[in-house]
């Protein structure tokens, strides 16, 4: 765990982790998007461990630690020593050794928690199977915030919401906040049933779940990959590919001024046709990742 | 066939675990270990019960039970009862209660890294558990049967 208190009274340093949305108040994520601005620069030396394949979510951390002056070492998982049985245990007491901040990603729910438990240096969880992604959340969150402000508005959510750790993280971002959320899924392919419950139980939010395909003037469309390497029954996920597709006519249930958000990459449930339309902010949303993610080193290491 | 009755020998000290559900015997014999212990152990299946109609009663000879094995009965049989037997006589007897924090039972979920990590724990939620890790929410008794 990453609270080295007599460290921390010694060089008045203050580290953390950062694993999933449930931990995090307002005031923290408040706190975070502040440090957005912030022109400080950080010592030390991150290791990135990617046990998943990332473009956006690896690069950008790299970038934004490059940028902030920390040392990086990216861990290849394929021609590391868990190639020769190694156990996840010893592979993060190893990383810690190198690092004051690890970003892991991995397949396995809870890992980050894992490695948080094992490990002295600050852990941020850069996504855990299906459970969480809260960085994509601060990235999702941050946008919205600059377009939209948080207050007042309506989130619609739409496609494969049972398998989309965005999805999980970022109900609980925009339920922390009061968002109004609008949840859109063919049978079967649900927000997860003790997800939604826990934050409707925690927060006082409206939260409307359906199948028809109506945004009901919401503010913002989070579209969201079907996650085909999690499903067992790959028909299914061509299925709900096909007829969870974006197209003008059901994008005119939304706001006149909606926009639409995406964790990327993504696949023909966003046509490109949208690209040049006002309503894609999901570029823009993508270029937050690096000054967002230089917010949350910022975060957890000083 | 009339009824037949069964005599167990009294157990002078150890446990007596009664008031499990019935057909749960077996499975809490398994996970506490009694397999392998040295002394008497008796496991009496389908015994009558007033409160419940049908229950099962195990008497664990020369044993305590830690408190993670009271939290595996507590998951597996809520409504058991524990008697503690000391010199032929019961000298306790209560209800073991659900825990705040659980370290005994397997994560449900396949894909949580419990399942090639062990170390798992549980926090208490209502009458539900949730895994510290993957943060799914399951029942007590999924716990202790997966």
């Amino acid at each position: 765990m990453c609270f080295n208190l007599s460290l921390s009274i010694m060089l008045g340093v203050y580290m953390r982790d950062l694993i999933s949305m449930r931990e995090l108040s307002t005031d923290d994520v408040e706190e975070i998007f502040s440090l957005v601005s912030s022109n400080s620069l950080l010592d030390g030396v991150v290791v990135t461990a990617f046990f998943e394949p990332s473009t956006r979510t690896k690069l950008s951390f790299l970038s934004a630690a490059q940028r902030l002056s920390l040392g990086v070492v990216d861990m290849l998982p394929e021609l590391s020593s868990l190639k020769k049985g190694e156990s996840f245990h010893d592979t993060i007491k190893m990383l810690d050794n190198y690092a004051d901040a690890i970003v892991i990603r991995s397949p396995l729910e809870g890992s980050a928690r894992r490695a948080a438990d094992i490990a002295e240096a600050c852990v941020i969880n850069g996504g855990d199977g299906a459970n969480q992604h809260p960085t994509q959340t601060l990235i999702d969150l941050y946008t919205i915030k600059m377009r939209k402000g948080l207050d007042g508005i309506k989130v619609a959510f739409f496609g494969d919401l049972k398998h989309a750790r965005t999805t999980n993280s970022l109900l609980y971002g925009l339920a922390m906040f009061g968002v109004d959320l609008l949840l859109i899924s063919p049978e079967g392919m649900e927000v997860r049933r003790d997800v939604l419950e826990d934050v409707r139980k925690t927060f006082d939010v409206k939260i409307e779940e359906k199948r028809e395909l109506d945004f009901e003037d919401a503010d913002i469309v989070y579209m969201t990959r079907v996650q085909e390497e999690r499903f067992e029954d790959k028909y299914m996920a061509e299925k709900v590919r096909r007829a969870f597709s974006l197209t003008s006519e059901l994008l005119s249930t939304a706001a006149d001024d909606a926009l639409i958000l995406h964790p990327l990459p993504r696949r023909d449930e966003l046509p490109t046709t949208f690209d040049s339309t006002p309503h894609a902010a999901y570029f823009e949303e993508a270029s937050y990742a690096v000054p967002v993610r230089m917010a949350i080193f910022r975060w957890v290491m000083s | 066939m009339g009824d037949v009755m069964i005599a167990v020998e009294k157990i002078k000290e150890g446990v007596v675990i009664d008031h499990i559900p019935a057909g749960k015997g077996i499975s809490l014999l398994t996970l506490l270990g009694c397999s392998s212990h040295s002394k008497n152990v008796a496991l009496l299946l389908n015994a009558n019960s007033g409160e419940f109609g049908k229950k099962d009663i195990l008497k664990i000879s020369g044993r305590e039970l830690s408190q993670e094995e009271l939290s595996i009965v507590s998951l597996l049989a809520p409504c058991a009862t524990v008697n503690i037997i000391s010199h032929g006589e019961v000298v306790k007897k209560f209800r073991p209660e659900l825990p705040d924090v659980l370290r005994v039972g397997s994560c449900p979920n396949p894909k949580c890294i419990t399942k090639i990590e062990g170390a798992e724990e549980f926090l208490k939620e209502g009458n539900e558990y949730r895994c510290k890790y993957c943060e799914r929410l399951f029942s007590p008794e999924e716990l202790v049967s997966s």
